[in-house]
């Protein structure tokens, strides 16, 4: 996707342009003078939207704003971008000086990140206890503020009919072989995806060895017909974790999300 | 409505399925027969069916026309009456006038007005005779036939009373100059159709208009404040997600097929070893047939790793959305951006507890690659093809996963005959 510099959003103005997402750009703005707030981050995402994608959109956000939770990311407005060169999309959120836990803006320790993590599972806990499964959790979407890091909600290009998009492939890991099997997300699918998260941003070493080789097509192989190995470097506690997180029987994860942040409670880990 | 179709008995196929009637020459392929048949019985029950099928099939031939020079023909209604799609040497005569598809061989979508029948056949048979007593009477399915009567009750029963001009052309094939395509409207039936070149832009008059009332031709409406969304806390209705996996995964409005039940009561694909949904042992001598809703069959996972459902069938291509399947809701549209991908590529769709390939006669071909298969197979047009678990499935240069639980040990897969590349 063609990336362009741009002065305003809407009528939110562009500070700075910030490291691009899978789904499109995202700019630190300005916020117009009607919200009472000072800056913003504005992702915009190049996708045709008819009416009936703008209500599945606006409902999917509407659900996710209506959770109770300091741990999910404020979500300030949603409209479209008419931009002319490419008509879309933009959503405006709180704003993320500390970046996104796949791209920080300062380098972080292991503790640092498995708190993160953990917070990141309150989160979720909220939106599951609302009725809502993510089905998009990957290290892109734990969005580190000043109170801590909080979940960002799913790619808003998210074809009808898509069960979910990681947006790159490199996070294809994140997804439950369940939901390639027709599976709708739900808590156990995204506790996997958090378990997976967390082993992203520990270890550079790949889930699935070789899968960073793979075309799509023996990806998809290795993700149905292999194991997912752990990092062996990664220190015991929170190894088992993440294993558990990974367990192929749903039953035998994490009951709840809330279950794996207790269990992210770990002084010094890794 | 349609009062009744007779059928006119010689060569040829006719088909009817609700409100659509549809005629191919006997020189037309198994392929081209399952597809009429197919698009007939999807679209018979719309009452704009006419209309949906021969734009269906327009937008097909606008990619590719792999079998040009046979005849066929489709009718149904329309919003303003009646509506057709001809194709190669074919002729209607509507009771005062013969329309037919010119250049020759090429294709013509057109309005027509039943004075007070629609008579379609192959191009140069003589005006037949309507018979008003006839026992011949098609009510549904697929039968062999040289053409057929349609017999409406009302000349225009379905949208505004306004009447068409017969023939009146809504789009037309292409041809070799830049010349004016026009339909051939001759009160003499056995005049000689001209053969005359064509041009593939539609006349400025013809093509339909958008519905600016239609939903989904609306734009976005202005933005939404979801930080008041959040203060209200509006749509935190939702019970909380059930624990674990989830409930069963029947799908509402999902098909009713044959299953066995495992000890648990989940509906299985007939001779599953173990249940998809708890993995309790099915032993076969305890298995019996069952009725129930089907689940989701899979999933397709894309080469930009969205995985859809396979609780329905989907219009591939890359800009499915105004395909009839999907604007009829009967498909969704999976949308793939590249090169050489065709509007409407293929189709894939869910039939019993089978998922099916159909490539619409695209230029740039499907092709799939079967497990343990030495090559990639180039599938032929209107060739259903059933998936077998793991394939993968490239239309054009993109590449699409079928993603299945439901493997049954050595099934007996019916396959069609795919050109090898």
């Amino acid at each position: 996707m063609e990336v362009r510099l741009r002065s305003s959003v809407a009528d939110y103005e562009v500070i700075a342009e910030l490291p691009s997402v899978g789904g499109g750009a995202r700019y630190l703005c300005r916020t117009p003078d009607r919200l009472e707030l000072s800056t913003a981050t504005v992702m915009v995402t190049e996708v045709a939207v008819d009416a009936a994608g703008w209500q599945a959109l606006t409902e999917r956000l509407t659900r996710y704003s209506a959770v109770s939770s300091d741990r999910v990311m404020s979500l300030i407005e949603v409209g479209p971008d008419l931009d002319p060169i490419g008509a879309g999309v933009y959503l405006a959120t709180e704003s993320a000086p500390g970046g996104w836990l796949s791209d920080p803006v300062e380098d972080l320790d292991g503790p640092s990140r498995v708190q993160a993590v953990g917070q990141v599972a309150a989160g979720l806990h909220a939106l599951h206890e609302s009725g809502v499964a993510h089905g998009g959790i990957t290290a892109r979407a734990v969005v580190l503020t000043g109170r801590g890091a909080v979940l960002a909600p799913p790619p808003l290009d998210l074809p009808v009919g898509a069960l979910t998009r990681v947006g790159a492939w490199r996070d294809l890991v994140t997804l439950d072989p369940d939901l390639l099997s027709g599976e709708e997300s739900s808590r156990s699918s995204d506790v996997w995806a958090l378990g997976a998260t967390l082993h992203i941003a520990l270890s550079d070493r790949p889930l699935y060895p070789g899968i960073e080789k793979d075309a799509a097509v023996t990806a998809i192989q290795r993700i149905l017909y292999t194991r997912p190995e752990i990092d062996p470097d990664i220190s015991p506690d929170v190894a088992d974790v993440i294993r558990s997180c990974l367990e192929p029987d749903p039953a035998a994860r994490p009951t709840t999300a809330e279950e794996l942040a207790d269990r992210l409670q770990i002084p010094d880990a890794p | 409505m349609i009062d009744r179709v007779e059928v006119t008995r010689g060569s040829g196929t006719v088909i009817r399925y609700g409100g659509i009637v549809a005629w191919a020459a006997p020189s037309a392929s198994p392929a081209l027969i399952s597809f009429l048949a197919q698009s007939a019985r999807n679209l018979g029950p719309s009452p704009l069916g006419g209309h949906q099928i021969a734009g269906h099939i327009g937008d097909v031939l606008s990619d590719r026309d792999p079998e040009p020079n046979v005849a066929f023909a489709v009718v149904g209604p329309s919003e303003q009456g009646w509506e057709a799609l001809l194709h190669g040497p074919v002729q209607v005569w509507d009771g005062a006038r013969w329309v037919a598809p010119n250049p020759k061989p090429g294709w013509l979508q057109a309005a027509i007005d039943p004075q007070p029948a629609i008579t379609v056949g192959s191009a140069g048979a003589p005006t037949p005779a309507l018979v008003p007593d006839t026992v011949w009477d098609l009510e549904a399915g697929v039968v062999p036939g040289a053409g057929f009567v349609l017999v409406p009750t009302v000349a225009a029963s379905y949208g505004p009373s306004s009447t068409p001009v017969s023939g009146a052309h809504l789009r037309t094939a292409t041809g070799p100059r830049n010349e004016p395509t026009t339909v051939l409207v001759v009160p003499d039936p056995t005049a000689v159709l001209p053969v005359v070149g064509g041009d593939r832009r539609p006349g400025p008059d013809l093509e339909p208009e958008p519905d600016p009332d239609s939903p989904r031709s609306r734009p976005p409406q202005g933005s939404l404040n979801l930080l008041a969304v959040r203060a209200e806390g509006a749509g935190a209705t939702r019970p909380a997600l059930p624990v674990g996996r989830g409930p069963d995964r029947s799908v509402p409005g999902a098909p009713v097929v044959a299953g066995v039940l495992c000890a648990r009561g989940h509906l299985n694909r007939p001779g599953m070893p173990a249940c998809v949904r708890c993995s309790t042992p099915i032993p076969f001598e305890a298995s019996y047939t069952v009725t129930g809703t089907r689940p989701a069959l899979g999933a397709l996972v894309a080469d930009d790793a969205t995985v859809y459902r396979l609780d329905r069938g989907y219009v591939v291509g890359s800009d499915p959305s105004r395909d009839p399947a999907v604007r009829s809701g009967q498909a969704l549209p999976l949308i793939l951006k590249g090169a050489d991908i065709a509007t409407s590529h293929a189709d894939v769709r869910t039939h019993d507890w089978d998922v099916v390939v159909t490539d619409r006669g695209s230029a740039s071909g499907t092709c799939i690659f079967e497990l343990n298969s030495p090559n990639w197979l180039r599938l032929r047009p209107y060739e259903p093809r059933v998936l077998r678990p793991g394939t993968h499935v490239a239309f054009a240069q993109r590449i699409v996963t079928f993603v299945t639980p439901w493997v049954v040990p050595d099934a007996a897969v019916p396959q069609g005959d795919p050109q090898e590349t």
